[in-house]
């Protein structure tokens, strides 16, 4: 298990990530920028954070105030950036044996004869990296750092620099030579889809922080607040506030709606943010309006084909159209049965169980995020043109 | 013809481009792998013999190094002759030298993919990734930067007239007796001692031109 919680400047960047990792694999997920890189180089010892500490299965690595920073190598930590960071220099069985120290001639023989069958690379120990495919490079950057047996594997954006086949492909070798290893994986990734195929549980990180970590499904389903909401994609972020109904229900009043929620509610009075996935607004069948909670005519107003699904942009009528527009996610096949275009007319749900109640920002976060959060209220999150388009 | 001057100039010149290389490939690591204050400090000083006149570098060496200056003294206690001597030839040319190396290698310790390093980092230490990563890959900077230097130390003029003078069989470099031997109207042995220079410069060329490409 690794814990961590430290402090490290640069330039004016203040990286401050805490987090526990279990075994298993845990991404690192967050926009360029955000920390996850300069996160690694401090984890593995190449950067000394100026606070807090780090401990790997009870090890302590660093600690600012014991004065403890271990050298790298003594860390049980091996980093890998897979395909371009082989040695060019040395062979694929130098570059395997490369850790492998302090032990006999014959173990290492041994080691590195057992990590070649592994890898599937037994023809190839007399080989260049520069003679070898894109994949069984990357097999062999692997290699290398499973083959010192580390507690703790780190791999730095692995698969961004290929192509869409060839990234589904290796994805799943990786997890397949990763199923023997017994330690923790760090996944560090800007690709929400790498992080939840990847890994058990996601950190997201943004602005040298880590903003919420957990099981995968919990993060995506039931994000902590606005920001980590739009980071895993939960693009419908709404603003309104606890009120009872006729019936004496808690509800959510939303510009003149009053929304039916699964769960439990803040204080009736207080404002709320919601949100809810793409993937989870319903496209409602008008003889089956009568079946379903919280519905909304509108108009589709804009959409996006994506190959096997669509986006669908819907502004709703009346008052609720001051929320913005609510995008949808919707199967290629619904889209044909109902007849779906820009302009067509149509009833949609929110289902009340998949609608998730955000913390405000300014529960833990720094009074310009609270004017923010303030300034953002009410308003949903408007889409500009051009970001349609790289949708 | 006088043979002196050429064996004076190899010997300095192959001194000199080691003690370069040293000092040069290890301020090249320095200024690319270490954050430190007064970095850019170092490495504007170790550039200033390239901009500065010879005559000022040699100036304020000799003002070093000599009987009344502060490392003077220390050598002079330790027993070591510098100030014209043959030594003083090969400090000279070091120092003239050493701004070609560390920027050789420099572009050579830059050129190479930090990910490589920080790789080797996790599985070995510091020094081990310096002999087995670092300098394998930037060999060919580095041999670049050490045939620079030996070219620089075979020229060296200024720095080297201000510091070692230029004494007959003792500190008469090759440049320096060709100075000499146009001065005294001897043109046939400036001519020879010219040619022998171009010879060793051009024969250094066709060797860095030659130079294997490193396998990638």
């Amino acid at each position: 298990m690794l814990e961590i919680d430290f402090e490290y400047r640069l330039n004016g960047f203040t990286l401050t990530p805490a987090l526990t990792a279990e075994r298993g694999v845990t991404a690192l997920y967050g926009p360029s920028g955000a920390g996850k890189s300069l996160t690694l180089l401090c984890l593995v010892g190449l950067r000394r954070p100026e606070r807090g500490w780090i401990r790997l299965n009870g090890r302590t690595l660093f600690d600012a105030e014991a004065g403890t920073h271990m050298a790298p190598h003594l860390r049980r930590m091996a980093l890998v950036f897979q395909e371009y960071a082989l040695f060019p220099h040395m062979t694929v069985a130098r570059n395997l044996a490369y850790g492998l120290r302090g032990i006999g001639r014959a173990d290492v023989r041994d080691r590195l004869d057992a990590m070649l069958r592994l890898l599937r690379l037994e023809a190839f120990g007399d080989r260049y990296p520069g003679e070898l495919s894109g994949g069984q490079r990357q097999r062999v950057a692997l290699g290398r750092g499973l083959i010192v047996q580390p507690e703790l594997l780190l791999l730095d954006e692995p698969f961004s620099a290929l192509d869409q086949m060839e990234r589904e492909r290796l994805r799943g070798e990786v997890l397949e030579l990763l199923q023997g290893f017994g330690g923790s994986t760090i996944l560090v990734t800007h690709n929400l889809q790498e992080a939840y195929l990847m890994a058990g549980q996601i950190a997201v990180i943004d602005g040298g922080r880590i903003l919420q970590s957990g099981p995968r499904d919990e993060v995506l389903q039931r994000p902590r607040d606005r920001r980590v909401a739009e980071h895993v994609g939960a693009t419908n972020i709404f603003g309104g506030s606890v009120t009872r109904d006729d019936s004496g229900s808690s509800v959510i009043a939303w510009h003149g709606e009053q929304l039916a929620f699964a769960g439990t509610l803040p204080p009736t009075g207080s404002g709320v943010e919601f949100c809810i996935r793409p993937e989870h607004v319903r496209l409602v069948w008008p003889e089956r309006m009568a079946e379903r909670a919280n519905v909304l005519h509108g108009q589709i107003t804009a959409e996006v084909e994506r190959g096997t699904d669509y986006l669908l942009w819907f502004r709703a009528d009346g008052p609720a159209a001051r929320a913005g527009e609510i995008v949808i996610n919707c199967s290629e096949h619904l889209h044909y049965l109902m007849k779906i275009q820009v302009g067509k007319r149509l009833w949609i749900s929110l289902p009340p169980d998949k609608l998730h109640v955000l913390i405000p920002v300014s529960a833990e976060g720094t009074a310009a995020e609270v004017a923010e959060t303030r300034r953002q209220m009410g308003a949903n999150i408007t889409l500009s043109p051009s970001s349609r388009r790289q949708l | 013809m006088d043979f002196f001057p050429i064996i004076l100039s190899l010997r300095v010149a192959s001194l000199s481009s080691v003690l370069a290389g040293l000092f040069g490939i290890g301020l090249a690591w320095l200024l690319t792998h270490r954050r430190f204050p007064g970095r850019t400090l170092l490495e504007s000083v170790v550039i200033l013999p390239l901009i500065l006149p010879p005559t000022v570098v040699g100036f304020y060496l000799l003002v070093l190094l000599g009987h009344s200056g502060p490392f003077g003294k220390a050598l002079e206690a330790a027993g070591l002759e510098v100030i014209f001597t043959w030594r003083a030839a090969v400090i000279a040319a070091t120092g003239a030298s050493l701004p070609l190396v560390v920027k050789a290698v420099q572009a050579a310790f830059e050129s190479i993919d930090p990910r490589l390093e920080s790789a080797a980092r996790t599985l070995r230490p510091a020094a081990s990734v310096l002999f087995t990563v670092t300098l394998p890959l930037a060999w060919r900077g580095i041999l670049a930067g050490l045939i620079l230097a030996f070219a620089r130390g075979m020229g060296e003029f200024g720095i080297t007239l201000m510091l070692a003078g230029s004494i007959p069989d003792r500190t008469q470099t090759l440049p320096l007796a060709i100075y000499d031997a146009v001065q005294s109207n001897d043109l046939t042995q400036a001519n020879a001692l010219a040619l022998v220079t171009i010879g060793i410069i051009t024969a250094l060329l066709l060797i860095l031109s030659r130079l294997p490409r490193v396998r990638l």
